[in-house]
């Protein structure tokens, strides 16, 4: 790549779904799918570039110049929030998590986003203060950071083709402890239980920014679940 | 819970335990892994192994189970992993806070992992800095609906990694 600025955006990223650059006092900086950056001089076998947007917004790292060639590349994601539509099914006692080896408690619901339909479940985790959320809309934003592989890595086993199970995103309500994510488990999370669909949810969603660039989609929460609490 | 037996338990089993676990556990799928005794790599001047004896961290609860090289947010890195019961893991989380800076852990949907107040604006990692080479170091619980810091007995293990990226 021909030194001098240049616009790019991260086009590709390892199986989990982030990739890393190095700020220069050699810490690591995750940078999630579509990430915009300016790319300022290659030198030494390495590239050096500033992050234009997002939570690392201003960030001056770099990486080597093979994995800028790798990583980064000329698309852009869409104009606009992708549009999430999530309605309410049934409660369902017992349900068999063939990747956990349990029988769960799940308020069950389906999601349609940008043409790709998936099960999800809205709460797991009852009488200890989680409930599904309540109807209406919300903001959803970019992935705030890597979260722990060990939380989903294991539902490979039963799904080969879930990559990017460790980019989950935040959902703008209360305390933003709620995320749409990938798993079984829901402490009134968004949780894909279609672990295969994952992948197309995932970039469906992380391919899209608000004109802020703050979001990455509405989520707009129809109906009422058959359990609230 | 099915994990409560652990809690009291001496070291002794839990070194049992780690063993077990660590035979019964299959290695994460779409991780190309390489066990402890990996020699140098890519861009790198030290070898595979138990990174927190090389930093001169004392931790008689966290035992170290191996050192893989992976590829980790799309570069090759060596992980050291080790682990601790739940009954003990929040001296580790008060050693490591001090002594490499990593964030407390926080309880997200839907699990224990060292994540700081705002993972989008602060290193999501601690540190530990080895023959001038920095090591970043975390500790999750998994996946558990055990959402209280006073229930971590019920945890059988939490995991904690020491990472060298080698790029």
């Amino acid at each position: 790549m021909a030194p001098g600025p240049s616009i790019r955006y991260v086009n590709a990223v390892g199986q989990d779904g982030w990739v890393n650059g190095r700020a220069n006092d050699g810490a690591f900086i995750p940078l999630c799918k579509y990430t915009k950056v300016n790319i300022a001089e290659s030198k030494g076998g390495r590239t050096y570039f500033e992050v234009l947007d997002g939570g690392r917004r201003g960030a001056k790292l770099s990486m080597s110049d093979g994995n800028v060639s790798t990583y980064f590349g000329p698309n852009p994601p869409r104009k606009g929030a992708a549009k999430i539509t999530v309605k309410y099914g049934r409660y369902v006692e017992g349900w068999y998590s063939t990747a956990r080896k349990l029988s769960l408690n799940q308020q069950l619901a389906s999601m349609a986003v940008e043409g790709v339909q998936a099960d999800v479940t809205m709460n797991t985790n009852w009488g200890v203060g989680y409930y599904p959320l309540p109807a209406g809309t919300y903001n959803v934003g970019t992935p705030d950071a890597p979260h722990a592989g060990d939380m989903t890595n294991y539902y490979r086993a039963v799904a080969p083709s879930l990559i990017h199970d460790q980019v989950w995103f935040p959902i703008q309500f209360a305390d933003k402890s709620r995320y749409v994510h990938v798993g079984n488990i829901s402490d009134g999370c968004v949780t894909v239980i279609s672990l295969e669909q994952w992948p197309k949810v995932c970039e469906a969603l992380i391919s899209h920014r608000s004109d802020d660039g703050a979001y990455v989609a509405t989520l707009t929460v129809i109906g009422t679940p058959e359990r609230a609490r | 819970m099915m994990f409560g037996w652990l809690q009291g338990r001496g070291l002794a089993r839990l070194s049992l335990l780690v063993a077990t676990l660590a035979a019964a556990i299959p290695a994460t799928a779409g991780e190309s892994e390489q066990t402890s005794g990996v020699g140098p790599a890519r861009g790198s001047s030290a070898a595979c192994g138990d990174f927190m004896r090389m930093a001169g961290v004392q931790a008689p609860e966290l035992a170290f189970v191996a050192c893989k090289s992976l590829e980790i947010h799309g570069l090759p890195a060596f992980r050291a992993e080790y682990r601790v019961a739940g009954a003990q893991a929040g001296e580790v989380e008060a050693l490591l806070t001090k002594r490499a800076q990593m964030p407390p852990l926080r309880y997200l949907c839907c699990g224990w992992e060292s994540q700081p107040a705002d993972p989008a604006h602060q290193s999501p990692a601690g540190s530990l800095t080895i023959g001038g080479n920095r090591f970043e170091v975390s500790m999750t619980s998994g996946e558990t609906m055990v959402n209280r810091r006073g229930d971590w007995a019920k945890i059988p293990v939490f995991e904690v990694y020491v990472v060298r990226y080698l790029d």
